[in-house]
């Protein structure tokens, strides 16, 4: 027993290294793209037009680190980043972290909204498609989970807009209220972009579950519980949907680069202010520090979902537990 | 108790119902053994799943009753039929690994079983469990309720499998191939094991196989299938002595059995009329002048010397790499058109030892001599003329033929490689080739769906013998044929032998599948070489306590058949 637990530890760590590895590289991009693009942040922030003087120009740099080799800027950024402290806004002095802290939560909010909707909305359909295979119900299911992949996601944002704001009235059409203030309001809110951003995953979900529900059933170990006398739904429940989870929880973790990219759309689109709209903000105003900081919080935030889907493999899967620790 | 009559079985398909069984009778008494043999497509499995009410939704029983103690199993509902099954009739599979849910541990499957028909305790289950874990004789019964399945051997897959069959005490037990994919010392205990809990338990056995031998050992009475159709139903003793069907004695006499010497074996025909015989076929002959003379100085085509091959592996997950000797200090050698046959169960280094000799790994230690030349530690570039001289036959002939290659593609393929030839040049050869190996040319433009597995293993030969190789290595190349086949592919193999010059390396776990085709015998255990010498010496004087306990473990029927042949 105490094996295994020190061979759990041994894989979580690994796996956290990993992860650290990973982190650091994309810092190193972040900071070199920065470095290559055009434009000078001093000349943007003490304002171009009004032609600053030589040395208000060389005390901004000092000021900001910039006069220093490449490499000690380098260090000396990573340094601070591994601290949380990734400078502060050239546009109003504040500290980016301030800003990454508070609007990480609410794209991670909106991401686990969406792939809640989506697993909630994918596995009943996949399980319902291949518990009738080839029958009418399979078709409609598998060729609506079919457009669901196809349409993009501005397109039915904008139709959910549409229909449930504008023509129905239901849900607001955009904004963000915080949960604090009004807990009703703030779900509201959620609701369409995170339906926007999960419904592409739910078809994913749901053709997955479908393939792989189908996969599990062929196997010679459905045809022992049928032959131990256990109900077709206990054995669909039990045994059947925790062996397929593991392909659908794959397509989950695959899938998240899409709905990491869905993110940006989605959070102009209703105007939700997250991370995305952050890093657009900060892009177009060439707020340099802020744009650092926002790409590698949305990084970070990519690496911990990744690193929480690969460890629920393992806690689903023993074989994977076993063999890879 | 179990009382079939009458059953008939169809398939649905786009032509109307095909049948597949047609009016089976049998019945099992209380406390016995019924074998229930048969080829693959002979509809025993089907028989068994219309037992248990378990038949593919594409099959349809047109006719028949299945009496289990006087109730009709057909005419039963699902919620009732659930109530029998594993509670009255329960069932052991071929492919124990795959048969268990391979995310639940071992004891928590069998806890489950008795949980579904029993109202007990999951503590009391527990113990029951254990108990019953013992009962099967599984070594450390509480390590093996932790278990799971991929984290045993299949021998001991197939003992939790019975232990989940005889959980709640049923009256009847249906075992499909329970030993089929099992060695040949592990399938032994496992026959003993199902024989035991028989008188202790006293549930009537149907034992499903295409084993003769199994049936001989354990079966108290036999029923023979045959496309279909009941050939036959008798004693055991009676079958093996004194078969009255045609077919019965054909699959009798097909088996390789060890003591019995004849050049070819026996195969099974089904004239015009559709009556099945078993014929001895002539070997094939060169005239004399054709034939090669030997080699002044007998030099042997392939010789192996202190061989080594070894994996590391982590025996747990902390732990640093230990060194796993598959191939320890092995020497061999092989006469020019001679055939060694290597013996050994699963893990001995077999497969390894033949990949070393085919330069798929390189070997660690110790030297190849091909025709004198030691090719173990050759570069690729340098073995490339050797890879002409080598060739293989694997054991799965579905898998080892690509699905879309038509024939032509897939026994050309090795002359396409090596630039050899036209393209008319390359299909007369495999032309012949296949006429060779007894396929019509035709066969040429089809894809290996079209054709059965004894078949498309005549196709994997034909691809070995397309570069005129001197050295063919068969691992297992019969191994997942019916006997039946089993004896066409060898009586090819042996005949090919003559007309081509071929020197074999056969590896096979069955024993007197090699006794037939083998000028020398190697056995392997562990990577070594326990015992190596001609065959006769081996199986009729051997040595070793291991090759003993494997000679031991063979089902054999040459007792009974020896006294008819002297009768």
């Amino acid at each position: 027993m105490t094996a295994s637990i020190a061979g759990a530890l041994l894989l979580i760590g690994r796996k956290l290294l990993t992860a650290f590895i990973q982190l650091l590289v994309i810092a190193t991009l972040i900071f070199s793209v920065m470095y290559i693009m055009p434009g000078d942040p001093v000349l943007l922030l003490l304002g171009a037009d009004s032609n600053p003087s030589a040395e208000a120009v060389a005390s901004m740099r000092t000021q900001l680190g910039l006069d220093q080799p490449v490499i000690s800027q380098y260090f000396i950024w990573l340094w601070k980043a591994l601290h949380l402290d990734f400078g502060v806004s050239l546009v109003n002095g504040y500290p980016i972290s301030r800003y990454v802290l508070a609007n990480l939560p609410r794209t991670l909010e909106l991401a686990f909204a969406a792939i809640i909707i989506a697993t909630l909305i994918g596995v009943p359909l996949g399980i319902a498609a291949a518990l009738k295979r080839g029958s009418l119900r399979d078709t409609a299911l598998t060729s609506i989970a079919t457009v669901g992949i196809s349409v993009p996601v501005y397109i039915l944002g904008t139709l959910l807009v549409l229909l449930f704001s504008l023509k129905l009235g239901w849900l607001p059409a955009s904004g963000y209220t915080d949960i604090s203030r009004n807990v009703a309001e703030h779900f509201r809110k959620l609701a369409l972009p995170a339906f926007a951003l999960g419904f592409g995953l739910a078809a994913s979900i749901a053709r997955m579950t479908r393939s792989s529900m189908l996969e599990i059933l062929g196997r010679d170990f459905v045809r022992t519980l049928r032959a131990k006398g256990m109900s077709e739904r206990r054995i669909i429940w039990q045994h059947v949907l925790r062996n397929a989870a593991i392909p659908i929880v794959t397509i989950i973790g695959l899938q998240l680069g899409n709905l990491m990219g869905g993110t940006v759309l989605v959070e102009a689109m209703f105007n939700w202010p997250g991370l995305s709209t952050l890093l657009v903000g900060a892009v177009s105003a060439r707020n340099y520090p802020l744009v650092q900081g926002s790409m590698l919080a949305i990084a970070a935030l990519f690496i911990l979902i990744n690193l929480v889907v690969e460890l629920l493999y393992s806690l689903l899967d023993p074989r994977i537990r076993r063999k890879r620790a | 108790m179990l009382e079939v009559r009458n059953l008939s079985i169809a398939f649905k398909t786009r032509d109307g119902l095909r049948p597949s069984v047609r009016n089976i009778d049998f019945t099992i008494k209380p406390g016995e053994i019924l074998g229930l043999v048969g080829e693959s497509g002979s509809g025993k499995t089907i028989t068994s799943l219309a037992v248990m009410g378990l038949l593919p939704p594409n099959a349809v029983i047109t006719s028949g009753e299945v009496l289990v103690d006087g109730t009709d199993m057909l005419q039963l509902g699902p919620a009732e039929l659930r109530k029998l099954r594993g509670k009255h009739v329960a069932m052991v599979f071929q492919d124990p690994m795959a048969s268990l849910d391979p995310i639940f541990t071992c004891g928590d499957q069998i806890i489950e079983t008795i949980r579904l028909h029993e109202p007990v305790s999951k503590a009391q289950a527990r113990q029951r469990a254990i108990d019953l874990l013992e009962k099967v004789r599984i070594p450390d019964p509480a390590r093996a309720m932790r278990a799971y399945p991929h984290e045993l051997s299949g021998g001991q897959c197939q003992r939790i499998m019975i232990a989940m069959a005889i959980a709640c005490k049923p009256r009847i037990i249906i075992a499909d191939e329970p030993t089929t994919a099992l060695d040949v010392t592990v399938q032994k205990q496992v026959l003993e094991l199902l024989r035991s809990l028989n008188e202790e338990v006293g549930a009537a056995i149907l034992l499903i196989t295409h084993d003769l031998g199994v049936i001989y050992e354990v079966a108290d009475r036999v029923v023979v299938m045959y496309a279909g159709d009941k050939m036959e139903e008798a004693s055991t003793r009676d079958l093996f002595t004194n078969p009255k069907s045609d077919y019965a004695r054909a699959l009798v006499d097909s088996m390789p059995t060890p003591g019995s010497h004849h050049d070819r074996l026996p195969v099974i025909e089904r004239d015009a009329l559709g009556n099945v015989r078993g014929v001895r076929p002539q070997p094939r002959v060169r005239s004399a002048d054709a034939v090669p003379a030997p080699d002044a100085n007998g030099a042997p085509l392939l010789e192996i010397k202190n061989l080594t091959k070894s994996y590391w592996v982590k025996p747990s997950p902390l732990a640093t790499p230990v060194e796993m000797r598959a191939v320890d200090g092995v020497s061999l050698s092989i006469a020019l058109r001679s055939t060694l046959g290597l013996v050994g169960e699963s893990g001995c280094g077999k497969s390894t030892l033949s990949r070393a000799i085919m330069r798929l790994s390189r070997p660690d230690a110790g030297e190849i001599l091909f025709r004198g030349r030691d090719i173990a530690q050759l570069s690729e570039t340098e073995m490339r003329p050797f890879r002409r001289e080598i060739a293989m036959v694997f054991q799965n002939p579905y898998g080892s033929l690509n699905p879309r290659q038509t024939v032509q593609e897939l026994v050309e393929a090795p002359m396409v490689i090596f630039r050899e030839g036209t393209a008319a040049g390359r299909r007369k050869r495999v032309t012949d080739l296949l006429e060779a190996v007894g396929l019509p040319s035709a066969a040429a433009a089809k894809y290996p769906h079209e054709f059965s597995g004894g078949q498309r293993q005549r196709i994997a030969i034909a691809r070995a013998l397309a570069l005129n190789p001197s050295l063919v290595i068969c691992d297992e190349a019969v191994s997942a044929l019916d006997v039946s086949v089993q004896a066409q592919v060898l009586n090819l193999l042996k005949d090919l032998q003559v007309e081509f010059d071929l020197t074999y390396l056969f590896i096979s776990h069955d024993l007197s599948v090699v006794e037939h085709i083998s000028d020398a015998v190697a056995v392997m255990q562990k990577g070594r070489i326990v015992e190596y010498g001609s065959t006769h010496s081996i199986f009729n004087n051997p040595k070793e306590a291991y090759t003993r306990s494997l000679l031991d473990a063979v089902p054999t029927i040459g007792s009974e058949r020896a006294g008819k042949g002297a009768a």
